[in-house]
This record gives structure tokens, C-alpha cells and sequence, in this order.
């Protein structure tokens, strides 16, 4: 169907576009993630919940932002059918928002998780939580995939805005889950950092998935019959 | 033998000197071996050698005119009007180059197959002249004028001998009115309206 | 002489309207203007062309591309802008200049600076400050600005004021000079598209009742006044699209006018007391209240 060329520098201009319009809350977002990780820093018992679950609230605005305002918000404000009236093709657009979504959501997430592992290993906080949050921070990454993937292919704003919130409230029973693991919960305290078959297991179903998921939402947008 | 652009431009610096208007189209005449003699005018005067030394362009028309959708009037029929009434005026004078189709649309802001319609029946009444890869020109005829208030005259006759056979009018009805105007000068209304 | 576009064979369905079998072509360097009630499809056959909605089935071909394989290069050369098209809320005009600019080579700085002027906008307003006239203006201004081979234009003029609607006019009317340029815009100012088509072309309920140019489509109708008792059955006299009497005073819109036409009449013992041209908006509804071809 689409057999003409990937056309490269409007998807640029288009991922430097949805960076341009995200940029704002994209530094808030960062802001309050290090707040958190100060928080997690200071080793105590209250600032670490508290910054915790600071941080946890950070990565979903980021992961909400960043899809509502290159997706919903295109699509609610009829700015859509403008930028496909541009020279690209839907892969195009599909790739645009692919790339311009992970730039805009894995910039500060990666920023967050290196801080989160940076400030576990240099504090008196047990070393081994890195798996834990490696674990954690997968599955805001899965959640974020999943969502991303529903509002590409789903016009429905309804839908939507379940997804974002089913996908990342399940972090609540995933943390619980991992609890009741004791390869994963026997080492949350240890000084050792200590990857279980089953924490690398679960790890790699989260990167997969994530990848499977957004694979699968190309091939549905580049069938889509109207695009405005 | 001089081309076609050449003569026409022979007769811009005619205008130039001043013998624009109506009288315009007299002043050219063409010999019998096609060169230009132009006579008459205001002591202008030119033969075979020195055509080539007085090629000049016409002055830049303003291709706009005043349409107007509220008009009953088909567009088409108010460019013919407007192009015929700046011809009898002698605003473009004869051999003046006419706006092209399209810069005449854009600059009076209508559709170029009204334009262009509007020019062939500009071209049908003999008021312009259209060359083939060169545009249109303002028809040399000698007594365009004349021949436009012509047909003028001829519409409204027509229309006023249909008029006259609606009301059952004879031809001696008829003659016997323009006796009477005649016999009451001009200040005398008519009675018979159109409806 | 190349098409500007060609469809042919086309339909797209949608759950409650379909646009059935439209054969439709434009040369180049024409002027189109669709007529047509809301939601008779004048803007799904805009979006097919602009490759914003894909036909079910049929051939679509836009500036010699096909379409959708071909739809960058066709979108290259295209304008388009839809009467719900938005721009982005949060930038000034100057950035999505500039954002256009950097996707289409043919931007012209200095005409866009012109349209500017002419449009009365400001480059550095936010387009969340934009009244519903200027957003248009906004919108067509960068359409206008790249110089388009074709520009495919939904409902330009609707719901701006007389003046913002004369210098859109004004601006479209720019575009005639070349003769390598087309449109193709829908209207439900009828007055607009009489004044600057070439063709015009009716859709109702999904299909095409009319695509012709305009000058010989008026030059057909009349609305003949007659007087006297004959009243003429239309199913006998096929160039009649409608009859209205009042006493005496007869009504006929004739859609196939001809002088060979008043002649028959004048013979069944009409008298004919005048026969005039017809707009394009009573053209337009006596063509959808007879239900038929025009």
C-alpha cells in the first residue's frame, strides 16, 4: 500500500514538532522526579514512601502527557487532518509519533531511572531495590506502550483514558506480585544487587511486549481508512 | 516586411504623439507590399525606413474592471460591455494590446472561461482581434465606433419592433409615431413602456 | 493537457452516507466549485483527494500521482484546507510559517508577508487568540504562501465576515494568473463559486448530478415568464426542470433553453413575456427539487 519512501525529514520536523509543543510540561515532570529522587536520597523512612511514590506519579504524568499531547490532543483539536494534509505518508505519521513519543517519554524516563538506580547505589539504601525498580520501571514502560498503542489506534477518547489509567494502576498488584516472589523479595533488602531467572524473565516479557505492542499498532494505523 | 509586433507598435507611438481617441484608426494605412504609412494625425508622419526607429511599447493597461455579482447582468456580458465602452472611449485605443484571460480574471477577480467567452464575443462583434500565440489587440477597424453604436441600435430597434408586434402594433402605427416625435421635438415623452 | 485530478469508479461508505460511483476530472489551470447541501459529500470527495480518507473502491489520481501510493509527492504540490482543520493552539502564526516553510521548498517569504498585510494578521499572535475569521485566513494564508499546484479548499469563505471574505476572494483570485495552478473549492456561498469557476459541479447524497463549465451551464437555464392558460406536463417537455402558475402567470424553469423552445410554447398558446438567465443557487435547488440531472 505505502510503497513510496520513508520521508525522513518531515518525520524529523514532526518529532521536533511534538518536542516543541511538549517541552513545558516535559521540564515539570523532570523537576518533580528530582525532587522524588532527593526524597528516595534521604534514606528515611517517610521520604523514601513519600518520594516514591512521588516518582511513581512523575513517570505516569509523563508517560499521560506525553501521549495526550501529541495524540488526543492532535486528534480533539483537528490539528490532525493539518499535519496529514503534510507530505507523509500514514507510516509516516505512525513513525513521527512513534519516535517523537519515545523521545519525549524516554528522555525523562530514562533520566528518572538512572537517577533511581544512581541514588540506590550511593545512599544507604539497600542496593538491592535496583531490581526492584528496574522491575517497576518496566512495567511503566509496558503501560506506557499499551496506552500509546490505544490512543493511535482507537479514536474513542473514552478508551483512552482507560487505558492510561488500567495500565498504570496495575503497577499497585505488580508490586504485590513481586512481594509474594521470594527469588525477587528475599534480595529487596540485601546489599547485593541479585537478578533472579524470574526478575530477568519478567524484565524481558516487559521489553518484548512493549515492542510487540507498538509493531502491532503500525501495521493497524497503515490500514486505517481516514486520517483526520 | 514588418512583423506583426513591430506594426503594432508603430501605432502606440502614434498614440504617444497625440493622436489617440477615436479618430485613432484613420491614422494607420498599410501599403501594398504590407509597410506602414502613417498619415494624418498631428503632423506625424513616417514611411518605410523609419518605422523600425520609433518602436516603443504601449503604456501598461490596468487590466480591472468593475463587475459586480449583484448585477443582473451575466458577467460575461459586463466585460463585453465594459471592454466595449473603454473601446468606443477611446481608453484602449486601436491595436492596443488587451489584458491577457488570465490577468484580466485575476485582476477583476472572475473565472477565466467567462473571460474568455467574453473575448470571443468581443471577437464576434469585430471590437478586438485575437492572434494566435500573440493575444488579443483592440480591432483596427476604421469606424469601430460607428460599427458598435450600430449594433447598439440595431438590439434596441429589434427589441422595440418585438415590443410594438406584442401590442399589435402596425407598421403604420409605428411610423406615425416617429411622426409625431418628430413634429414634437425630443422634450415629448413617449407613451408606449416596455413591461 | 494534464488532469489536475481524476477519479473515477469512486465510493466510500460510512455508516449512515456513502458516496457512490463518482467519475469526476479537472484539467489544469481550472477553477472548480462544488455545490451541494451539508453532508452531500463535498468534503469526503475533498479528503479522498487530499489523502486524508482513502476511497473503498475506485481509481484516484491527483497531479498525474496515484493515490494513496503516491501520496507524498501529490501532497507535495497540494493545498488543503478543511472548513475543521485547526492549527496549533499554543504557537504564534510566525511558527507554523516557519514550520511550513521548512517542510515545503516553494514557500514565498515575500507573498507571505503580503497576505499578511492584505489579511490584517499578526505573525507573532498565539493561535489561541485567533477569532474563527482569522484561524481561516491563517490556514489559507499558508496554503497560499507555498503556491500549491492544486489547492483543494472546503467551505473558504464560510463564516467570515464580508471583508475578510472579499480579500479571500481577492487572494483565490492570485491564483488565475497561472495558468499551471487549479482549484478546486466547495461552497455554500453559491455567489462565490459563480463568480470564480470554470466548472461547476452539483453533488447531492453522495453522487454527482452536474459537472459542467459554468458558462454554458447558465447559458441553459432560463426562467421563462408566460402568460395565458397553457401549463405544460413536464413528462411531454423534458427541458422543463419546473412549473409554477398563478392565475394567468405561468413559471417555467427551463434547464435546456433554446430559441426553437419559446417557439413550441408561443405554438401551444403561450405568451412569452420574458426569458431570463437564472443565478446559480436557483439553478442549484430547482436541480435538486426536480430530483434529477441538470
Amino acid at each position: 500500500m505505502n510503497r513510496s519512501p520513508l520521508n525522513w525529514p518531515v518525520i524529523r520536523l514532526l518529532v521536533a514538532k511534538d518536542w516543541q509543543l511538549f517541552q513545558q510540561q516535559l521540564a515539570a515532570c523532570v523537576f518533580g522526579g528530582i525532587v522524588a529522587l532527593c526524597l528516595i536520597g534521604m534514606a528515611t523512612g517517610w521520604s523514601f514512601y513519600l518520594g516514591s511514590l512521588l516518582l511513581i506519579v512523575m513517570l505516569v504524568c509523563t508517560s499521560c502527557f506525553s501521549i495526550s499531547n501529541s495524540l488526543l490532543v492532535e486528534r480533539k483539536e483537528h490539528t490532525l487532518a493539518f499535519v496529514m494534509s503534510l507530505p507523509v505518508t500514514p507510516l509516516d505519521y505512525y513513525l513521527s509519533k512513534l519516535i517523537g513519543n519515545l523521545v519525549t517519554f524516554l528522555v525523562p524516563f530514562l533520566a528518572m531511572l538512572a537517577g533511581t538506580v544512581l541514588v540506590i547505589l550511593y545512599t544507604p539504601l539497600p542496593d538491592g531495590l535496583v531490581v526492584l525498580s528496574l522491575l517497576i520501571f518496566g512495567h511503566v514502560l509496558l503501560a506506557y506502550a499499551v496506552s500509546l498503542s490505544v490512543a493511535m489506534a482507537v479514536e474513542s477518547e473514552g478508551w483512552n483514558i482507560f487505558a492510561m489509567i488500567a495500565s498504570m494502576l496495575l503497577i499497585n498488584p505488580l508490586i504485590m506480585l513481586l512481594g509474594q516472589i521470594p527469588a525477587i523479595n528475599d534480595h529487596v533488602k540485601a546489599d547485593t544487587i541479585y537478578f533472579a531467572p524470574v526478575a530477568v524473565a519478567i524484565l524481558l516479557a516487559q521489553a518484548t511486549l512493549s515492542v510487540v505492542v507498538l509493531a502491532a499498532t503500525g501495521w493497524v494505523h497503515c490500514r486505517k481508512k481516514s486520517f483526520y | 516586411m514588418l512583423d506583426e509586433r513591430s506594426r503594432l507598435c508603430v501605432h502606440a507611438v502614434f498614440t504617444v504623439a497625440g493622436c489617440g481617441g477615436r479618430r485613432h484608426g484613420s491614422c494607420l494605412r498599410r501599403n501594398a507590399d504590407g509597410c506602414l504609412f502613417l498619415h494624418s494625425g498631428r503632423g506625424l508622419y513616417s514611411t518605410k525606413g523609419a518605422v523600425h526607429t520609433v518602436y516603443m511599447k504601449y503604456a501598461q493597461i490596468d487590466p480591472e474592471l468593475f463587475l459586480s455579482t449583484s448585477d443582473s447582468t451575466p458577467m460575461y456580458q459586463q466585460i463585453v460591455n465594459q471592454i466595449t465602452t473603454k473601446v468606443m472611449a477611446g481608453d484602449w485605443p486601436a491595436g492596443q494590446p488587451l489584458p491577457s484571460i488570465r490577468e484580466l480574471a485575476s485582476a477583476s477577480r472572475v473565472s477565466v472561461i467567462t473571460v474568455k467567452r467574453a473575448y470571443a464575443e468581443l471577437g464576434q462583434a469585430g471590437v478586438i482581434v485575437t492572434r494566435h500565440g500573440m493575444g488579443s489587440f483592440v480591432a483596427d477597424s476604421p469606424n469601430l465606433s460607428d460599427s458598435l453604436l450600430q449594433a447598439e441600435f440595431t438590439q434596441h430597434f429589434d427589441a422595440m419592433l418585438a415590443c410594438a408586434r406584442r401590442l399589435g402594433l402596425s407598421v403604420d402605427d409605428i411610423r406615425q409615431l416617429l411622426d409625431d416625435e418628430q413634429a414634437h421635438g425630443a422634450a415629448e415623452p413617449t407613451r408606449g413602456s416596455t413591461p | 493537457m494534464s488532469t489536475a485530478f481524476a477519479l473515477s469508479g469512486v465510493t466510500k461508505r460510512y455508516e449512515n452516507f456513502a458516496l457512490r460511483d463518482i467519475d469526476l476530472s479537472m484539467p489544469e489551470g481550472q477553477v472548480m466549485g462544488l455545490v451541494g447541501v451539508n453532508g452531500a459529500g463535498k468534503t469526503t470527495l475533498l479528503r479522498i483527494l487530499g489523502g486524508l480518507a482513502l476511497a473503498d473502491t475506485g481509481t484516484v489520481e491527483v497531479l498525474g500521482h496515484d493515490m494513496p501510493a503516491q501520496q507524498v509527492a501529490a501532497k507535495s504540490d497540494l493545498g488543503f484546507a478543511t472548513e475543521d482543520m485547526r492549527l496549533f493552539k499554543t504557537r504564534t502564526l510566525r511558527w507554523h510559517m516557519d514550520f511550513v516553510r521548512s517542510i515545503y521548498p516553494g514557500w514565498d517569504e515575500v507573498y507571505a508577508a503580503d497576505l499578511l498585510r492584505r489579511f490584517d494578521l499578526r505573525a507573532e499572535q498565539r493561535l489561541a487568540g485567533f477569532s474563527h475569521g482569522q484561524r481561516v485566513k491563517a490556514l489559507l494564508m499558508l496554503n497560499f504562501a507555498r503556491r500549491p499546484k492544486l489547492l483543494l479548499l472546503d467551505e473558504p469563505t464560510t463564516g467570515l465576515d464580508p471583508v475578510a471574505r472579499d480579500e479571500v476572494l481577492e487572494a483565490l483570485a492570485d491564483v488565475l494568473r497561472d495558468e499551471a495552478r487549479s482549484v478546486l473549492f466547495s461552497s455554500h456561498n453559491t455567489k462565490d463559486i459563480e463568480q470564480m469557476a470554470d466548472t461547476i459541479t452539483f453533488v447531492h447524497n453522495g453522487t454527482l448530478l452536474a459537472s459542467r463549465d459554468k458558462e454554458s451551464f447558465l447559458d441553459d437555464w432560463r426562467r421563462v415568464i408566460c402568460h395565458g392558460s397553457w401549463v405544460p406536463d413536464k413528462a411531454a417537455w423534458p427541458e422543463i426542470a419546473a412549473v409554477r402558475q398563478n392565475g394567468s402567470i405561468v413559471e417555467l424553469k427551463v434547464r435546456q433553453f433554446s430559441a426553437g423552445l419559446l417557439e413550441r410554447m408561443q405554438t401551444q398558446g403561450a405568451e412569452i413575456r420574458s426569458a431570463d438567465p437564472m443565478n446559480l443557487e436557483d439553478i442549484f435547488v430547482t436541480t435538486v427539487r426536480a430530483g434529477g440531472a441538470a
